[in-house]
């Protein structure tokens, strides 16, 4: 088993649907990063593609509330069905977004490949920079831990009743949805276990 | 080979407005946090900024900017050597070989299977964030309506602060010419906002950088806590060495001042570029 402490600069973690683009409105991130972005970060982080760390178990969380949190004024390509509006028609959206996230993450099985990721020593072949959430979400750090400790504000992302978030991503347009669950923000507890 | 910079900005009067307007103030774009508000310049208009930047430095861009279009593209872009409005009907079809390849790729069709219509890119930028908190300062402006020969007064909120972002390149996605274009575009990026007077000129005045072989291992961030002001000297010192208790320390973290830092650091990371 081994913990991970993860820092990011900015993270907004787009609600999958029909977009606020009619509305020029917000574009609503879930309240922390969904299992299925964090098992695609570990994925990053290991070299690994899409749907490739099998056999492997996490339990994750904020070991502190989130710095801040304010909208993001982005141009969003506007698509119908399948394809962007022809002439390529982007509208202004505000992305609600989290700055200054500290995650902790806790994993359990493959964690060899983890340890030589953490080393440099695995070959990243889609490369570039880490991120967790969108490509403008940097992570600044990554690094392993004995233990985890609440910071202010912790929590884990356990089963519940709270939220809806995507255990496994979707791909868009029908060509596979996201398998959603229902998870709660529990307190953090020291040392929590998978 | 991975490199990651952190640039604290000197002084400056951030503009990048049209977060939202409220009745005719025009807003900056903010967080809010429990000690306080901090004005953000957004990402994107980094990215924009350095694009702007390369350009002006004879870059050769795949996709070039609404100010610097041959045509006068209405819809503010073009893109390939045939400045076509839209990336369907660029030739050539992907940025391969061109300065801004570095800054990713996407073509906005439904994916066909292994047809790539997309590619991340091998340099990624965050957020700016202030160094101190918004008070709230607002200039009272004037504009002129074309139609009519008469002034509507408006106000646009300002703030006058230091700003602090990160960056990190994938060296080995990025040859070294467009790597070196785009690392000299940090030392000066006019950041703009809604409007030619709202440009915030971002130069750097402290930056850390570290070279890194793998990826998310650099460990420098500014928290909240870090606050430099803009008429005091700012000590990264603190930053340096919490990154370092962390176990950052391959080919050490560099501490430098303006451009001498951006110098030493393109000529570090040069050899691990993509060569050829």
């Amino acid at each position: 088993m081994i913990t991970l402490y993860v820092n990011a600069v900015t993270g907004h973690y787009t609600v999958p649907g029909p977009s606020a683009s009619g509305a020029g409105g917000l574009v609503a991130t879930f309240p922390i990063a969904p299992p299925s972005t964090i098992r695609g970060f570990l994925e990053s982080l290991c070299g690994l593609s899409g749907g490739q760390f099998v056999d492997t178990e996490f339990t994750y969380g904020f070991r502190a509330v989130p710095e801040g949190r304010g909208q993001l004024l982005r141009k969003a390509l506007v698509w119908s069905s399948s394809a962007p509006k022809k002439g390529t028609v982007s509208r202004p959206l505000h992305y609600d977004t989290f700055f200054g996230v500290r995650y902790w993450i806790t994993v359990q099985g493959d964690t060899n490949l983890i340890q030589k990721a953490l080393n440099g020593d695995v070959e990243r072949k889609i490369g570039g920079p880490l991120y967790l959430g969108e490509s403008f979400d940097l992570v600044t750090s990554v690094y392993e831990v004995d233990a985890v400790q609440d910071e202010g504000g912790g929590c884990t992302v356990v089963p519940g009743r709270a939220v809806v978030m995507p255990w496994i991503s979707g791909r868009g347009f029908g060509l596979r949805n996201a398998v959603m669950r229902a998870y709660a923000l529990a307190p953090l507890r020291a040392s929590p276990t998978v | 080979m991975y490199l990651t910079v952190l640039i604290v900005s000197n002084p400056t009067l951030a503009a990048n407005n049209r977060g939202e307007g409220q009745g005719n103030i025009q807003t900056l774009q903010r967080m809010t946090t429990p000690t306080g508000s901090r004005t953000v310049l957004n990402g994107v208009s980094i990215k924009r900024a350095m694009r702007d930047a390369m350009i002006a430095n004879g870059a050769r861009m795949w996709r070039v900017n609404d100010n610097s279009d041959p045509k006068g593209n209405p819809a503010g872009y073009a893109y390939g050597d045939n400045a076509s409005p839209s990336i369907a009907g660029a030739s050539p079809a992907t940025p391969d070989g061109y300065a801004d390849d570095q800054f990713g790729f996407m073509k906005a069709e439904k994916d066909k299977g292994d047809q790539a219509v997309k590619r991340k890119g091998a340099f990624e930028v965050s957020a700016a964030i202030s160094t101190t908190n918004d008070d709230g300062d607002l200039a009272f402006m004037q504009g002129l309506k074309a139609a009519e020969p008469q002034l509507n007064p408006f106000s646009a909120e300002r703030h006058y602060t230091r700003y602090q972002y990160t960056a990190t390149w994938d060296l080995s996605q990025v040859d070294t010419e467009s790597f070196t274009l785009a690392a000299e575009a940090l030392r000066c990026l006019a950041v703009g906002g809604a409007h030619s007077s709202s440009a915030s000129e971002i130069t750097p005045d402290q930056v850390l950088w570290t070279l890194h072989r793998a990826p998310g291992r650099a460990g420098l961030q500014v928290g909240m806590g870090d606050i430099f002001p803009p008429d005091e000297p700012v000590d990264l010192s603190g930053i340096k060495q919490r990154a370092e208790e962390i176990g950052v320390s391959y080919n050490g973290i560099t501490l430098g001042v303006r451009g001498q830092a951006i110098q030493s650091m393109i000529a570090a990371a040069l050899p691990f570029c993509k060569q050829g």
